[in-house]
């Protein structure tokens, strides 16, 4: 993974004096609170319902030990001994005080770790696929571009105070686990007829209050041209983009207002003016970055059979193996998602004992790192297949053995009106509802991959709408309801979902879903899963089985 | 008055945006001309002795100022509130694409925690809002040592200087 070298890591260091001098003008009445905003918010402190929240920024969700074990720490000595892991790569603090922010980000700076632009109106971090690198489907590793990305996005001068927030993805596989279709950008790399890298340039995705799959802007650029284009893109939409409204003031309204056709000429033409110049990106850089992320040392090792392994262990391996176990592109070794959705612990949250364990677990088990992935999981990228067993019961041991990867009660989930002054629901209770009313595991292995995501309000934190079945906190009058849509997707061909009909109170949910889940088992073709059948059937028979009236 | 940082140092600097209605003959200090009005005040331009600049707002379209703009030493840019970015954008265009080498200023809800950048897209001077501390404002000019990206400062990106170890 990326290793700091003086410069970036005097940048870090610069940063964390300049927040604590803003911090300490801010608390000595120098800077007004509408001043400070934005200021605390690019460096990912949010004021929450009961306290300040810290995101601290994973890049692209990869993480080695010794940043898990500071993160442990961190919890221990400045919050309430847990973090919560979000749908954007990245860790939260929900507890820290305003006061000691600057001390939580110097110990950060020490492990190569900030919170820069985790927030507010400017480029946030970058995301991608968690199987970079490994995954058997990839075309190009994303992850040096990634880096190439986050290093020209950190305090770019010119894009600091945009219309809006501000994502990009960036995937390398066959499929795109990045959601990149309902990013700001999404960067697709492939490789042309010669073999050479180039990218394909997304725009206008997002989902919020008007949820919009992106637009092609262009089919290919050459890695020289990548950032200069996206200063392109950037540079339309920081002078063109609504700051009238700020609902309307995403690129993909943008996009939509101006039609993809006008907004990709508008990019082209100013591309051609700055492309140019001293940002072209040299070979030696690309090199250089790449440098970071080539292969480890694997050693020469063969596949094993899975059914002779799972033979061997206890009761309950097997369905992990079968479900949170993923093919890696070296034989012998694997990829091994932790999620962190046991029955009753918010969806994302761990502990600092758990993270500890974890450190020590990547360590043994997994070269010594660990990702974190858009679904709120953790994954072990290098796991030896003889040592499967080992692993499994040493997470066991600490209850992060829960064997539901991919499958319904591995839900997305936002925090809710437990923690958000937004919120409309209360999400985590709901999904503490939902785990418990479908605990049989064989019956979620049977009903298989299903994406369920839960969004306490229409920003979409959650992503509802690209989930396979969306849940939507609502207020009607006061009381918190739930919309329910299916059929949405969040892969390359991403589609939005569609609302079944008037919304639910939060005890009928669970029933619903048991509905609807009936409706896919009795309808699916053989191996089909609910997605295909939900996009072959249309919402109808969905529709018509919940809202029946009981005979 | 309003304190002007220009060249590391701050003093006060009295402006004024033209408007087309009013003129106050009076005035001495330095006269800031509306783009989008600057057809009513060719006269004016010609008979004042005092400094003028070229004032743009941030949803000014600069390309259509593109052949005047050498007529001015002075462009200042408007920044209605602090939020508002585009006139990094702006600033940028001045400098890379139209090679403009006057004075270029950052008028309006100029803050010191946006100095740097401002610099960097190649702001030369700045009006600082009234209660901006002098001092910490010079001392944001230097808030980083090393930045990333090329931008209007200097072309060149950190990686075409890093010495690779
Ligand atoms: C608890 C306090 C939070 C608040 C107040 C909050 C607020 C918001 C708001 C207002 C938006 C919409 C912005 C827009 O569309 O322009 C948004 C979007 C988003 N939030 Fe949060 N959020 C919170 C927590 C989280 C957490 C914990 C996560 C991750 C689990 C998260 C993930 C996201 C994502 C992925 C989006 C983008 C949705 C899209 O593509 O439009 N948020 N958030
Ligand atoms: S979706 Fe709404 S309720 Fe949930 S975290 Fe985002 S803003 Fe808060």
């Amino acid at each position: 993974m990326y290793k700091y070298d003086e410069y970036d890591q005097r940048i870090v260091d610069e940063r964390v004096s300049q927040f604590r001098d803003q911090t300490r003008r801010y608390l000595a009445g120098e800077i007004a609170e509408d001043d400070f905003l934005p200021l605390r918010l690019q460096n990912g402190l949010y004021i929450q319902r009961f306290a300040p929240m810290l995101r601290i920024a994973i890049p692209y969700g990869l993480l080695n030990t010794r940043q898990v074990r500071r993160l442990s720490e961190i919890s221990r000595k400045y919050d309430k001994g847990y973090v919560h892991f979000t749908t954007r790569q990245n860790v939260q603090l929900n507890w820290p005080l305003l006061e000691q922010v600057p001390e939580i980000l110097a110990d950060l700076a020490e492990v190569e770790m900030h919170a820069v632009q985790t927030s507010g109106a400017c480029i946030r971090n970058t995301t991608t696929d968690q199987f970079a690198g490994v995954a058997r489907d990839e075309i190009v590793d994303p992850r040096p571009w990634c880096e190439i990305i986050r290093q020209w996005s950190t305090f770019h001068p010119e894009f600091a105070f945009l219309p809006r927030k501000f994502k990009i993805a960036v995937c390398g596989s066959e499929e795109d686990r990045a959601a990149t279709m309902v990013h700001d950008i999404g960067v697709h790399a492939f490789r042309n007829e010669n073999g050479n890298v180039r990218f394909k340039i997304l725009a206008g995705g997002g989902l919020g209050r008007t949820p919009m799959v992106a637009s092609v802007i262009r089919e290919s650029i050459e890695p020289e041209h990548l950032l200069t284009y996206l200063d392109a893109i950037l540079r339309v939409y920081n002078r063109y983009g609504r700051r009238d409204n700020k609902y309307k003031a995403r690129i993909k309204i943008l996009v939509k207002a101006m039609t993809p056709e006008v907004f990709t000429e508008k990019v082209e033409s100013e591309w051609e003016q700055i492309k140019d110049s001293a940002s072209l990106l040299p070979e030696a850089e690309i090199e250089r970055v790449s440098q970071h992320f080539i292969d480890p040392e694997y050693k020469g090792l063969v596949d094993q059979d899975f059914n002779d392994l799972a033979l061997q262990a206890p009761i309950g391996f097997h369905s992990w193996l079968k479900q949170n176990v993923f093919a890696h592109k070296k034989p012998g070794y694997c990829a091994v998602t932790v999620t962190l959705k046991a029955t009753g612990e918010a969806p994302g949250d761990v502990s600092a004992e758990q993270l500890d364990v974890i450190a020590d677990l990547a360590d043994q088990f997994s070269l010594g790192e660990l990702r974190v992935s858009h679904e709120q999981n953790l994954i072990f990228a290098d796991v030896e297949q003889t040592a499967l067993i080992e692993l499994w019961e040493k997470l066991s041991a600490v209850g992060l053995a829960t064997a539901n990867r991919g499958l319904l009660t591995d839900m997305i989930c936002c925090p809710g009106g437990d923690f958000c002054a937004l919120a409309n629901a209360r999400s985590i209770p709901l999904a503490e509802e939902i785990q418990r009313k479908f605990d049989d595991i064989d019956f979620l292995h049977d009903v298989g991959e299903l994406d369920l995501n839960i969004s306490g309000c229409m920003n979409a934190c959650a992503h509802h709408h690209v989930g396979h079945i969306g849940i939507l906190g609502v207020d009607r009058k006061g009381i918190e309801y739930y919309q329910v849509q299916v059929g949405g997707s969040a892969s390359k061909g991403a589609t939005l979902g569609k609302i079944i009909g008037p919304s639910f109170k939060r005890e009928e949910i669970p029933d619903v879903l048991e509905k609807i889940l009936n409706v896919y088992i009795e309808q699916r073709r053989e191996d089909e899963l609910f997605i295909d059948t939900c996009q072959r059937i249309g919402i109808t028979p969905f529709k018509e089985r919940v809202y029946a009236q009981a005979a | 008055m309003p304190r002007l940082l220009k060249n590391n140092e701050v003093f006060e600097d009295d402006y004024q945006i033209l408007d087309s209605e009013s003129e106050d003959l009076a005035f001495t200090g330095t006269l800031l001309i509306p783009a989008r009005e600057l057809d009513q005040h060719e006269k004016l331009l010609e008979q004042k002795q005092q400094p003028t600049g070229l004032f743009l707002d941030s949803d000014d379209n600069v390309e259509s100022y593109a052949d005047i703009l050498s007529s001015f030493d002075l462009i200042t840019i408007n920044f209605p509130k602090f939020i508002d970015g585009r006139g990094y954008s702006l600033c940028r265009i001045l400098r890379d694409r139209y090679h403009y080498k006057g004075d270029i200023r950052a008028v309006g809800d100029v803050l010191i925690d946006q100095i740097f950048m401002l610099q960097r897209c190649g702001f030369s001077s700045y009006y600082l809002r009234e209660d901006q501390k002098a001092e910490d404002a010079i001392k944001a000019l230097d808030t980083f040592s090393l930045r990333y990206q090329g931008s209007s400062d200097d072309p060149e990106p950190l990686y075409r200087k890093r010495k690779v170890s």
